[in-house]
């Protein structure tokens, strides 16, 4: 969705080839298509990777593994599917595996720090409050919480849709929504308070 | 239990507190990003590439398969004719006899005369030769 907009800003709507065009191109082998497929989708599976991951070049390793592994999948990929919920649904699950080794290798907490981005003072100083309750929080959910929490709250999809691209069911989604949401508004509670 | 059985409400506050704290990805790396799956992707799209499509890449491709097949077909065919054969000339003469048995049965109706002959043709020769010359034999 991100990733739609950024390409659109810098080349023209006009100019951009439909998904599945682009699909058929690039099972053909042609680089021009992946490209612009990449664009397309790369803002998108950042964000996506940046909430699971944590780390940001983990999480950018993470973009990079999905891409190529789609790419190994194209050849019998069906183009007259949506390929956005099927490229995140890889991705998460590619992270969700990357995690559960992580968490084999490394068992201490993550850094809270990792979480601060280039904004202005003001935003750095509410940043900064939120970092201390909500995004320890956050860091704190079991991955595919924070994920369902995340898709669901900030980017607005729907639990069909979020069951969708994790490969549960509607029921999972929302058991695991209501538990992050628990968690989330306590914390929520504690940092207005 | 309601709550997992119908579509959640949104939380307006919570979303705006998940935005403000939502981990962003920095905009400055993506292009080397791109840039870095686009060199890994390259390997792997020249693999994708269709074959020129001359008529002898189609024939040699067809050869892998007709080749075994007509083989297959060629064997079949020499162990399943003669069989075939012999069974179409035995069915030939058993039709050729069943006539001549016909024939007999239409006769001996027909002529007293000929009703030795037909006992002959079933069962056995009026004459007991016969039985005599397979006792000799065996």
């Amino acid at each position: 969705m991100m990733g739609t907009q950024a390409v659109a800003v810098s080349r023209g709507p006009a100019e951009e080839p439909g998904d599945r065009e682009l699909l058929l191109r690039v099972q053909d082998g042609d680089a021009d298509a992946f490209d612009v497929l990449v664009r397309r989708y790369l803002t998108r599976a950042r964000v996506v990777a940046r909430r699971l991951m944590q780390d940001p070049d983990d999480a950018d390793d993470l973009v990079q593994d999905a891409f190529l592994r789609a790419l190994d999948r194209i050849a019998t990929f069906d183009v007259a599917r949506a390929f956005e919920p099927w490229f995140i649904r890889l991705l998460v699950n590619l992270g969700l595996d990357q995690r559960r080794k992580q968490k084999v290798r490394r068992t201490e907490p993550h850094d809270p720090e990792t979480f601060a981005g280039g904004v202005s003072p003001e935003q750095e100083m509410e940043r900064a409050e939120l970092k201390d309750s909500l995004g320890k929080a956050l860091a704190a959910l079991p991955d595919r919480q924070r994920l369902i929490v995340t898709l669901f709250e900030i980017d607005g999809h729907s639990t069909e849709e979020v069951a969708n691209m994790l490969q549960v069911s509607q029921v999972t989604i929302r058991w695991h929504l209501h538990q992050a949401r628990r968690t989330l508004r306590e914390t929520l509670k504690g940092w207005a308070e | 239990m309601k709550r997992l059985l119908g579509e959640p409400d949104r939380d307006a506050e919570l979303a705006a507190a998940l935005r403000r704290a939502d981990p962003m990805p920095d905009p400055a790396g993506e292009e080397d990003l791109r840039r870095s799956i686009m060199a890994r992707a390259r390997p792997r799209l020249a693999d994708l590439q269709l074959p020129t499509g001359q008529w002898w890449d189609w024939l040699s491709g067809w050869v892998r398969i007709a080749l075994p097949v007509g083989l297959a077909a060629s064997l079949a065919a020499g162990l399943l004719l003669p069989h075939s054969v012999e069974t179409v000339n035995l069915v030939a003469s058993s039709t050729a006899e069943g006539g001549a048995d016909s024939t007999l049965i239409v006769a001996a109706f027909s002529e007293p005369s000929a009703r030795g002959q037909l006992t002959a043709h079933l069962i056995a020769p009026e004459s007991n030769d016969w039985l005599l010359e397979q006792v000799l034999t065996q």
